[in-house]
């Protein structure tokens, strides 16, 4: 009756994820130090479950980092009884756990940010829903109303022609989107920053999510706090889950911009941007960013728009590695 | 033999028992090896005393010593026995305990964790899943454990007799952990269905069984139907029997009745159960101790405990399964030449059993109003929140969420002290409940073939629990082919128990006075009742909240509409054991319009039982309010003035009535009724009822 669970899984979650507020003082390996340890294994033939055992673990880290590095190791991958307690207490919630070394894993992440994707992801509700063909909108949080109204519109249209709405989830036009959409019976995911624990039980959400009509994914755990570098971390997994994209309203700078710029350079997905006279839209669309007319109504078929535009544009480079963005930029996306 | 590790887990097993030339018991070695060096999941079952707590001190030493993290035992115990403890410091392992009741030392052991000083840690199941103590407890020690100790691993069965819902989030939680952490399940009582379920839950586990047999053990067992008698037997023979033991009841209740009497009978008894949080532990040390002569216990009094000179175990009602049984009265006997085990068996014992079990299960009911609630509510909600749109008691509630919380795909969960509705659609497990209901039914029937005496008890017991090496014992009553223990009590002392048990029942004192301006149809003239006119004293049998029978008066008069047949047998119990005098000739009851036929088929069931005729003698003619309304004795009585009449055709001269009735409180009922039928002739009334309401004297 009980799977074996897949070992190369607990592995990459024990060094690649935290666990709780109260986890070890050992720092949780990022994307970039997790590649290089795969490297490592890769190189010695092993897997990342060979880390499991204590002492084909030392013996290997002891041959191949410096003591402090296989330290860090040596503790995250200890944690395994607090990992399968989270595992147990956020799965009572319907939280799941998906890493690199499985085929559930989102394959748009894979394919298109390669080695950038996170090893991990933690989400609730149907994973199928970030297989559909999908439009990611964003947008400030501080939109105006009438920016407001466009992504709600937007949303409900996306919904009628059968695309699913991808949105980071914060206020203002992410939330304005996926409203619309899921109101006219839509499908919508967000990209959650922090709070997917409480948010997989919220009784806004949870009926939705029940239906099958909500996923709210997170690279991050699900009781982890917002950080502004999260936020920026967690745009690209938007775009990157989209076919298309389209950003409602963008200052000059902060979250959608630089968000935007950044897809923009790796072309995950055709940006267009909404031809208003927002500053940031504007220097967006100089950019090369694809214009979609300031008014919805028109637009005939959001589909044959996108497809047209884009493909009478040079198709975008995909599967480029690209590098994190800069930090320290102001961020206005919230949970 | 010069296995290095074999030489080391020997040596800290001399140091750890204080015994220089000890050596391993069967396949003890083999598990420590199991867990400490291949790092396996291991199932041991083996008899309380066989050494399982020296199996995982040994490995968690051998680990540590290795750079491991501490081990987490997983108890229901309250605290390590402290043979236990002084082995653990003798094999150089600090342990310490994590619960609710010791805050003030959270912050040591987070600190000797973080030092790495502390070896094993001690927490229960129920903490696992309290969020607050997994934030602030749990998480800080729990950063590297290195070896996980689930004890009592036969309550992951629902197939075993000691199904707890905790424990399936230890099996979900099992499911997770890398296989490089090595498990180590224990139990001491399982038969081969269990064993198989619990192997089967926890997963790629090795099992490692051995025998059951104790051969010091006499085992008895008594027929004796009449609860008088049994109590007065105890009172007889407890004085002669070795040294301290446990009795055995079914209920609180039965626990607190048998202290009471014992006690009352200058004999050293004192109560244990489950509800009784504080003193527990003091208990336990008074009978390690010899201080007492017996503990008076409801299974609470169980799990860990390990008295190896326990000189008795009496059952004072029919536990519900031979695996039940065999845990309980396996207690005894362990290290002594002579030890009792006596089994009495009472009339009613399947009856409480099932209604203790059925009372444990969840009602769909109350259920999908528990669900309705959080899922209308916009944030998550207080126990006290949802009792205002759920018709529970505190404790009934927050069973019921507990048992919603356990389930596999949880339809709530917590939220610090609040409680939310998940994603998880509800679908209560029919056929759990069934299949746990057929084998119930079961284990009871094997039980009560036990009693039957027909082959060796200890065979018997050993079969049922699939041991191999069963065979006739030679010392029970059947081998023997004769009571080793009396069977037969004084006379003086069954009097004494019947009187003991007749003060236990609620009397319902007869009024003597009344407001004749109250009471106007009867056209009264003196405020005192007239003798003649008089009711008995009368009896009730619980009160509305007691938690037995209280509920299934409840649960008659505001669900089914129909009082249990088992309430109809224990109102006739009363009655033979109260014994009115002169014993009535004839039932009948108060007539109400708005409850109907409640009252009255109840009283027509209690008369069969009883074997003397129904008769409906009185009629309501007005409806009435209900008396609970009334605010004081003058609505009271005012609410029932000329409420009633007697119906003219029956002949009442010179017969001697039992007045039933569902409930009673101020007694004005029963006193104006009863008035109404002595005044067309009835010599006696006696008035019966199911329940009091009446504040608690
Ligand atoms: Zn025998």
């Amino acid at each position: 009756m009980t799977p074996d669970p897949d070992e190369n899984k607990l592995a990459i979650l024990l060094l690649c994820s935290s666990f709780g507020a109260h986890d070890s003082d050992a720092r949780p390996l990022s994307v970039a130090e997790f590649n290089k340890l795969e490297g490592w294994l890769r190189a010695a033939n092993l897997r990342p479950r060979d880390l499991l055992d204590p002492a084909a673990r030392d013996t290997f880290l002891s041959e191949t980092t410096t003591p402090e590095h296989a330290e860090r190791i040596r503790r995250l991958s200890e944690r395994g009884f607090m990992m399968s307690h989270a595992l147990e207490r956020w799965g009572q919630r319907g939280i799941w756990a998906v890493t690199r070394a499985e085929e559930r894993y989102p394959a748009r992440i894979r394919r298109r940010l390669a080695q950038q994707a996170a090893p991990v992801f933690y989400g609730v509700g149907d994973p199928e829903l970030l297989a559909r063909p999908a439009l990611a909108v964003a947008g400030s949080r501080d939109a105006d109303e009438h920016a407001l109204a466009y992504a709600c519109a937007l949303g409900g249209r996306a919904a009628d022609e059968e695309l699913a709405v991808v949105t980071g989830g914060a206020r203002g036009v992410d939330r304005a989107a996926i409203q619309g959409c899921l109101e006219r019976a839509g499908a919508a995911c967000a990209v959650l920053v922090a709070g997917l624990y409480s948010a997989a039980v919220a009784a806004h959400n949870r009926e939705m999510i029940a239906d099958g009509r909500l996923a709210l994914i997170s690279p991050f755990h699900p009781e982890a706090g917002f950080t502004a570098g999260n936020a920026m971390a967690r745009n690209r997994y938007v775009y990157a889950l989209a076919d298309w994209s389209v950003i409602v309203r963008s200052e000059l700078a902060g979250g959608t911009w630089s968000g935007g710029t950044e897809l923009l350079k790796h072309g995950w997905s055709s940006l267009f941007v909404r031809a208003s006279e927002d500053e940031g839209n504007r220097a967006l669309l100089e950019r090369g960013a694809l214009p979609i007319p300031a008014e919805l109504d028109e637009i005939d078929r959001l589909r044959t728009l996108f497809e047209r535009t884009s493909s009478a544009r040079a198709a975008p480079v995909r599967g480029h590695r690209s590098k994190p963005p800069a930090s320290g930029e102001q961020l206005t996306l919230d949970s | 033999m010069a296995d290095p590790i074999h030489a080391r887990a020997l040596a800290l097993l001399r140091r750890g028992t204080g015994w220089p030339d000890v050596r391993f018991r069967n396949q003890q070695y083999e598990s420590i090896e199991a867990i400490a060096v291949r790092r396996a999941r291991l199932l041991v079952v083996q008899r309380t005393g066989w050494g399982k707590s020296m199996v995982y001190f040994i490995a968690t030493r051998l680990l540590r010593d290795r750079g491991s993290g501490p081990t987490l035992l997983i108890s229901p115990l309250l605290a390590l026995m402290r043979n236990q403890v002084e082995a653990a410091v003798r094999i150089g392992l600090r342990t310490g305990r994590i619960d609710s009741s010791n805050q003030d030392e959270w912050a040591d052991i987070e600190q000797a964790v973080r030092d790495d000083i502390l070896d094993l840690l001690l927490v229960s199941p129920e903490r696992l899943t309290n969020p607050r103590f997994v934030e602030r407890v749990l998480q800080p020690v729990s950063t590297r454990i290195g070896l996980l100790v689930v004890d009592e691993a036969h309550c992951i069965s629902d197939w075993g007799h000691d199904f707890r819902p905790d424990y399936q989030r230890i099996v979900r939680l099992l499911r997770n952990l890398p296989g490089t952490i090595p498990v180590l399940a224990t139990t001491a009582t399982a038969n081969d269905r269990v064993v198989e379920d619990v192997a089967r839950q926890i997963g790629r586990v090795e099992t490692v069984r051995g025998p059951l047999v104790r051969s010091s053990l006499r085992l008895q067992v008594i027929r004796m139907h009449d609860p008088a008698r049994r109590l007065a037997w105890l009172a007889d023979v407890l004085p002669d029997l070795p040294g301290s033991g446990i009795i055995y009841t079914l209920t609180k209740a039965s626990a607190h009745r048998v202290t009471d009497w014992l006690r009352a009978r200058a004999l050293e008894v004192v109560a244990y159960t489950g509800a009784m949080d504080r003193e527990r532990e003091h208990i336990e040390q008074a009978l390690l101790g010899n201080k007492v002569k017996a503990v008076a216990a409801t299974s609470a009094l169980g799990m860990g405990f390990d008295k190896p000179d326990l000189g008795f175990v009496i059952h004072f009602q029919r536990p519900p399964s031979p695996v039940h049984y065999y845990q309980q009265v396996g207690r005894a006997g362990r290290n002594v030449e002579r030890a009792y085990g006596i089994l009495l068996e009472g009339g009613e014992d399947d009856e409480i059993a099932e209604w203790m079990a059925t009372s444990n299960e969840l009602d769909a009911e109350h259920v999908r109003q528990i669900l309705h609630a959080l899922e209308q509510a916009e944030e998550p909600l207080t126990p006290a929140r949802i009792e205002a749109s759920v018709n529970l008691s505190r404790g009934k509630l927050l069973h019921a969420l507990r048992l919603l919380h356990a389930h596999p795909t949880p339809p709530v969960d917590r939220d610090g002290m609040r409680w939310t509705r998940t994603i998880h659609p509800y679908q209560p497990d029919l056929e759990q409940l069934q299949r746990l209901r057929r084998l119930r039914e079961r284990e009871r029937e094997r039980m009560a073939r036990y009693v039957d005496g027909e082959r060796c008890l200890m065979e018997y017991l050993q079969r049922e629990l699939n041991d191999p090496s069963a065979r006739a014992c030679e010392h029970c009553s059947v081998c023997v082919g004769s009571p080793l223990v009396p069977v037969n009590c004084s006379q003086e002392t069954l009097a004494e128990a019947q009187r003991f048990l007749r003060r236990q029942y609620v009397v319902i004192e007869p009024r003597k006075r009344w407001d004749v301006n109250a009471l106007a149809t009867m056209k009264l003239e003196k405020t005192t009742i007239p003798s003649e006119w008089q009711v008995e004293p009368g009896r009730a049998l619980c009160r509305w909240g007691d938690p037995g029978y209280g509920g299934l008066v409840r649960a008659g008069k505001q669900r089914e509409l129909r009082f249990d047949q088992r309430l109809v047998r224990a109102v006739a119990t009363m009655v033979r054991v109260w014994e009115p005098d002169p014993f009535p000739q004839l039932v009948t009851s108060v007539p109400s319009l708005r409850t109907g036929a409640l009252v009255p088929d109840f009283a027509a069931r209690l008369a069969r039982d009883l074997e003397i005729p129904y008769l409906d003698t009185l009629a309501k003619v007005r409806e009435t309010r209900p008396q609970k309304l009334m605010e004081n004795s003058y609505q009271q009585m005012r609410n029932l003035d000329g409420a009633f009449a007697v119906r003219e055709r029956h002949p009442l001269a010179r017969r001697v009535f039992l007045l039933v009735d569902d409930l009673v409180d101020s007694r004005w009922t029963f006193t104006l009724a009863g008035a109404l039928l002595r005044r067309a002739g009835a010599a006696a009334v006696y008035p019966v009822a199911l329940a009091s309401t009446a504040p608690d004297r």
